[in-house]
């Protein structure tokens, strides 16, 4: 169906033409959904866009070809490239939100493509668009056609783009990372939708993405690409089982695995970084951050050639490269012994029903009379943190996690609750809080670009905290802050550069150094790898799992991404609109019984490892607003175990089970093991291998 | 929306009662004894005191305010001191000549500023582009003594094609007239005309760039559809907002403009009121145009609200 | 294969990647945002033309200002007189040279004024935020909602024209803009990680403000001072010409020899400005 042959682009710049795509191919059949997995800067969207033939007006194709049904698109007349531009070729791009026109109803623009392409009048059109919107399972089409985009949720907007692409059931079907700004649980139902269309629907997907989770629930065959050339192209199962390449075996390596041993273990790393498509070596392109690299490697560069049944790699020393296990064994060192002795810390920072309320919007005409709806962002929250432990937050956007890290910090003061540190009070605001105090907890932020002053340097900024909280002299500082810019593994000679001239996770290192100049007992981390690609996370939680060994620091490690949280995390609390619904050491989490919302996580996360069984648990509808919480069980709306009007009606008691194990349900235990010990969430097949 | 509007209504009517505080208080500590200047440096003591009582003058400030305000929404605007006439229908008089002088400024760079702004929008980087950006940057914060010199040089002076002169006398017709509005009405227009072109062009060059003008262009439409079904709908919604500061833009200017070709707008009422230190006249004039600058600025708010339904329903 | 060249006119896709390199320093922000806008860009070039003339305007200027030559009265401009001569032969392109260094220095006076107060208030009520920063916008608006001129016109007319009345009146328009940007400034930095940083680690307001915010806030503030400077110029021109401007002597550039008042009716060209019969003139 498209064929893409030799396709290069290149793109024009003040500094010189950049090659972001170079002799590219690759096939997809009719039903068939092509993966292409990268990281950022990869020319994985360049390509795709490239192929279709929309660039930016400084990209132009330079060579190669592209057939959709044998017709060669580089030949076509931008005339006829419109024809086949949402007849034949349906897009569904990255950020549901901005790819609708903000100010034209739903319907009407669903209904530009049926009057454009299959030449429908007003009413036909509208009827399609209903029918479409039925397809991809939205509920109520008729009362969403009469809707502008930013009447709908994430979810729903991205339903309608996947309808307006389908609608023509076009031979080819882009999806330029269609789940990523979504939620888990609303990635989860997207991602059902689409493998279920891909049978219905004639068309091949080219899928692009850089969540090897995310490739396993909807790829047939993938291709990993890396500075703007494919490493290796595979069925999806023998990549994620015997990748031959060593990048792709790198990239395998970084991903957290869900694994229910209480033993935290290191990822593998890749050694520097994506090269500048101005500076590419002239061998392999992989040769310098390889770990299997001969001269040979960096003598010419090697083609993509097939080394097996629809598997080609372009590596030379393909037959060496070891399956995942191997390297497993080979290339982790344990850091579980160290681990085992911080095991049961005392309680160091204790949080006691904290509610941190805001002020919303104001209701009514008159200044002094209005009424204002407070926003519960969090509504009754109890933690333990342990000494030299970490404990992981968890829940979805809207979950008020990182309002509990704000109140701990003193950021966002709590309204009400109390918080300790080693058993004596906090003051609830920052400012009022004593150098000694303030000293004990700091953060790494989640966006490594705000988190830096661009005007300090980057010695600047760690030695600060040294002379503010740690009472050095500035010599001593300035010596201190490059021992603690080694510590985090970035060359001393870093202390006097800008942060503008660092990449994303060299200004999150910097920023864990900052965090850790005043030897905090406990650091709060926001999120602090989400932004970053999948090599960059899997060193920088690796760093932070040294440093905690190193310092006894505890953490609270933020974030929405359960397999991160779980590979850290020594305890999990899974929060849900302002409140904890299960809390308890990371094994006992992830082991049933869960709490429903825990059970609903699990199901959603794309684990990358295609033999993972799943329970196809899916929530329905959105995160209630803070606004405007669900009486009862504040789960109840979303519920897939809702019981009835108890749940509706009443406030869950907390159940506990062993250790610190609890969970906020009405459902007893040992009901919910039944329910849940049927289906097996996680069957961790590459342990076993 | 409706909420919206009557907020906006309210910073509205708060804006323009704290600028008539302010107008009043800056004429107050005139250094100058009104009665003084009415009458005469020789006028007796008691005549003045009684002119002072007659206008008020010996009250509270407060009080003098309050009469003063209560009086101007009533309609009652009192005398000019230096015509000695009603200020009221003298303000209305001019006020009606700056409003067609305005109109056909108005006529004049609101449609030419929109389309000089697409073209530079849809050929960005081309040497049109350069053109119309340089040639509107040329114009931005130009003074309008300046530029209705340049424009006399050239259209009376060195071609003789318009008057340089734009008095008209009462009775004329305004097309009779009309020639004699235009060197005046496109000296006004030029900063407006010159926002309007920056405007638009930016804003169309933004919306261009979004995702959905890509998903409209990757469906299919061919570009003029993607224009105007797409673009111009969200593009020209930043637009109306400058349209309407140049309301504001258009009353600075013409009290230069009208200067300089001698015509008989609000623009040189106030600086007559001003050199003759006419108080009452400078109050009605400038709170009058404080007025409409406001008003304007409501009525693109709301026009602003009601074409985007982002607002409109929240 | 030959090259394709596919973009959509004046639509086009998808952003290019970025070539590579240091991202730019402040100076560079400073330039970027200049270029960005063009008004700022102008009044930078406005700037410096006025301080080349402000500086070396004396001793390019071909004639003393104050210098008459009845000969020469009422000239056209001609090749000795490239502006052409007042009503008593003077050479007005000196005069304006002049002229140009005072309303220089007026105009910039007030702007630094202005740039002072306004950043002073700019950090001040958006750091506070709440009611206080909610009050101190309103009352700025009020001032906002006066066209300049017509501001600068009735306070002018209450304090008169001097020198310093000029200088208050420019500060006075243009604290309220100045200080919006700054604090428009503010309130996106304090949102910023690296102040949150700062306020975790116990540093004082005035550390905050001023070590962590304020050097970040320059870029804007810089351009946006630099565009009400050449504002101010023309403004103090504009009210010269109204007769408010600077008061003589030295004559305020331009304006003063083409002030409606004082050109002669019989002048032929530019500066016949002489109003027609009516009741005020």
């Amino acid at each position: 169906m498209l064929e893409v042959e030799g396709l290069s682009i290149e793109y024009e710049t003040e500094t010189g033409i950049l090659p972001a795509v170079r002799n590219v191919s690759l096939e997809v059949r009719e039903h068939e959904s092509f993966g292409i997995v990268g990281e950022s800067g990869s020319g994985k969207s360049t390509l795709a866009m490239g192929a279709i033939r929309y660039l930016a007006s400084n990209g132009r194709v330079t060579g190669g070809s592209v057939r959709l049904n044998g017709v060669e698109l580089l030949d076509l007349s931008r005339k006829e490239l419109r024809a086949l531009w949402g007849s034949r070729i349906g897009v569904v791009y990255q950020s549901p939100l901005t790819a609708l026109n903000p100010s034209i109803l739903i319907g009407k623009q669903l209904a530009e493509v049926a009057r454009l392409h299959l030449g429908m009048d007003r009413g036909a059109a509208m009827t399609r668009v209903t029918e479409m919107l039925a397809k991809v399972a939205m509920p109520d089409p008729e009362a969403v056609m009469r809707r502008y985009p930013h009447q709908l949720s994430g979810g729903m907007l991205q339903r309608c783009v996947i309808a307006m692409a389908l609608m023509t059931n076009p031979a080819l079907l882009i999806m330029d990372e269609p789940t990523t700004a979504l939620d888990v649980t609303t990635q989860a139902v997207v991602l059902d939708l689409v493998a279920e269309l891909k049978r219905e629907f004639d068309s091949a997907i080219v899928y692009i993405t850089h969540d090897l989770g995310v490739v396993t629930k909807i790829c047939d065959r993938v291709g990993v690409m890396y500075a703007g050339e494919f490493m290796e192209q595979a069925s999806l199962r023998e990549l994620f089982q015997r990748p031959l390449h060593p990048y792709t075996l790198d990239l395998l390596g970084c991903v957290p695995h869900f694994d229910r041993s209480p033993e935290k273990r290191s990822l593998v790393t890749i050694p520097g970084s994506i090269p500048h498509l101005d500076e590419l070596p002239p061998g392999c392109i992989f040769a310098p951050r390889c770990s299997f690299v001969r001269d040979a490697c960096r003598a010419a560069r090697p083609p993509l050639d097939p080394v097996g049944e629809g598997h080609s790699s372009a590596c030379i020393r393909w037959r060496i490269v070891p399956t995942p296990a191997e390297r497993l064994g080979a290339a982790t060192e344990a850091l579980t012994e160290l681990r085992s002795c911080s095991g049961d810390g005392a309680p160091l920072v204790e949080v006691d029903d904290v509610k941190t309320y805001f002020k919303g919007p104001g209701e009514g005409f008159l200044p002094g009379r209005r009424r204002h709806r407070a926003i519960r962002a969090v509504d009754g929250v109890s933690l333990t943190v342990c000494e030299g432990q970490t404990l992981g937050v968890v829940g979805e956007s809207g979950s008020g996690k990182t309002t509990v890290a704000r109140a701990i910090v003193g950021l966002t003061p709590a309204t009400e609750g109390e918080i300790r540190l080693h058993g004596r009070k906090l003051e609830p605001a920052a400012e009022s809080r004593k150098r000694g105090v303030l000293k004990e907890i700091q953060m790494v932020f989640q966006n490594p670009d705000a988190s830096l002053n661009p005007t300090r340097t980057v010695g600047d900024a760690i030695s600060r905290p040294l002379v503010l909280l740690g009472g050095m002299g500035r010599t001593e500082a300035a010596t201190r802050a490059r021992e603690l810019l080694e510590a985090v593994s970035l060359p001393a000679g870093y202390y006097d550069r800008l942060p503008n001239e660092l990449s994303g996770g060299e200004k999150q290192r910097v920023a864990i150094a900052r965090a850790f100049a005043a030897e905090p007992d406990l650091i709060l981390c926001d999120e602090p790898i989400s932004s970053l690609d999948v090599s960059v996370q899997g060193s920088l939680m690796n760093l932070l799992m040294k440093l905690q060994v190193e310092q006894r620091t505890s953490y609270v490690f933020i974030s929405h991404d359960l397999s991160a949280v779980q590979h850290l995390s020594d305890t999990i609390a899974v929060v849900y609109v302002g409140r904890v619904m299960e809390l308890g050491d990371a094994v006992t989490v992830l082991t049933p019984p869960f709490h429903p919302y825990t059970e609903a996580l699990l199901s959603a996360v794309p684990v990358a490892d295609p033999d993972v069984k799943q329970t196809p648990i899916r929530l329905r509808g959105n995160v209630p607003s803070a606004m405007d919480i669900p009486s009862g069980c504040r789960f109840h709306t979303r519920c897939p175990r809702f019981l009835g009007d108890i749940c509706r009606e009443h406030e869950p008691p907390w159940r506990h089970g062993e250790g610190s194990h609890r969970i906020y349900c009405h459902i007893p235990l040992d009901e919910l093991v039944q329910l849940q010990a049927e289906t097996l969430v996680l069957a961790s097949t590459t342990e076993d291998a | 929306m409706l909420r919206f509007a009557t907020r906006r209504l309210g910073f509205v009517v708060l804006t323009i009662v704290l600028s008539s505080m302010i107008i009043f208080a800056a004429t107050q500590i005139l250094p100058g004894d009104v009665a003084t200047m009415v009458l005469g440096r020789f006028a007796s003591e008691e005549a003045k005191t009684n002119l002072r009582h007659e206008l008020g003058l010996d009250r509270p400030l407060v009080v003098q305010y309050g009469s003063w305000l209560g009086n101007f929404v009533q309609g009652d605007w009192g005398d000019s001191i230096s015509t000695r006439t009603e200020i009221r229908p003298l303000v209305f008089e001019r006020l009606k000549n700056s409003a067609v002088l305005a109109a056909v400024a108005f006529l004049f760079y609101v449609p030419v500023g929109i389309v000089l702004g697409l073209i530079a929008a849809l050929r960005r980087n081309s040497w049109i582009d350069q053109t119309i950006s340089v040639g509107s940057l040329a114009f931005i914060g130009l003074p309008e003594f300046v530029s209705a010199v340049i424009l006399i040089t050239i259209f009376s002076i060195e071609l003789g094609w318009l008057p340089s002169q734009s008095a008209i006398d009462p009775g004329t017709s305004w097309v009779t007239a009309f020639p004699k509005l235009i060197l005046p009405a496109i000296t006004v227009a030029l900063t407006s005309l010159a926002y309007i072109v920056r405007m638009t062009r930016s804003s169309t060059v933004d919306v261009l760039q979004t995702d959905y003008v890509r998903t409209a262009t990757l469906k299919g439409l061919p570009p003029y559809r993607v224009l105007f079904t797409h673009v111009l709908r969200n593009s020209l919604l930043p637009t109306i907002t400058v349209v309407a500061i140049g309301v504001g833009w258009l009353m600075g200017g013409l009290i230069i403009t009208e200067s300089v070709f001698n015509y008989s707008g609000i623009g040189r009422l106030l600086l007559f009121a001003v050199q003759r230190r006419d108080v009452p006249l400078i109050q009605a004039t400038a709170l009058l145009i404080v007025l409409i600058y406001g008003v304007s600025n409501l009525i693109a708010d709301v026009l602003y609200a009601v074409l985007n339904p982002r607002i409109r329903y929240n | 294969m030959s090259e394709r060249n596919v973009t959509v006119e004046g639509i086009s896709g998808d952003p290019a990647p970025q070539p590579r390199g240091q991202r730019p320093s402040t100076r560079r922000l400073v330039w970027r945002r200049l270029v960005r806008r063009p008004a700022a860009l102008v009044g930078l070039i406005v700037f410096c033309f006025f301080l080349l003339l402000a500086v070396f305007g004396p001793y390019v200027a071909p004639y003393d200002y104050q210098a008459q030559d009845v000969k020469v009265r009422l000239q056209s401009p001609t090749v000795q007189h490239p502006f052409g001569t007042d009503q008593f032969g003077r050479d007005i392109l000196s005069r304006i040279v002049v002229g140009s260094r005072n309303i220089f220095l007026l105009g910039g006076t007030g702007t630094l004024l202005a740039a002072l107060i306004g950043t002073a208030i700019g950090l001040a009520s958006g750091y506070a935020g709440g009611l206080a920063d909610e009050v101190i916008m309103r009352l700025l608006d009020v001032l906002l909602s006066f066209p300049s001129l017509l501001l600068a016109l009735v306070l002018l007319s209450s304090v008169g024209p001097s020198n310093l009345n000029l200088v208050l009146v420019v500060t006075i328009l243009y604290v309220p803009m100045i200080a919006r940007v700054v604090r428009s400034m503010v309130l996106d930095l304090k949102t910023k990680e690296f102040v949150e940083a700062a306020r975790v680690r116990g540093e004082r307001r005035s550390y905050v403000l001023f070590r962590e915010i304020l050097p970040n806030s320059l870029p804007p503030l810089l351009v946006e001072t630099s565009m009400r400077f050449s504002y101010s110029i023309f403004l103090v021109a504009s009210l010269g010409f109204l007769g408010l401007g600077v008061q003589p002597p030295p004559p305020t550039g331009a304006c003063r020899s083409m002030k409606p008042a004082t050109s002669s009716p019989s002048r032929p060209g530019p500066c016949s400005f002489r109003p027609a019969p009516s009741p005020f003139w």
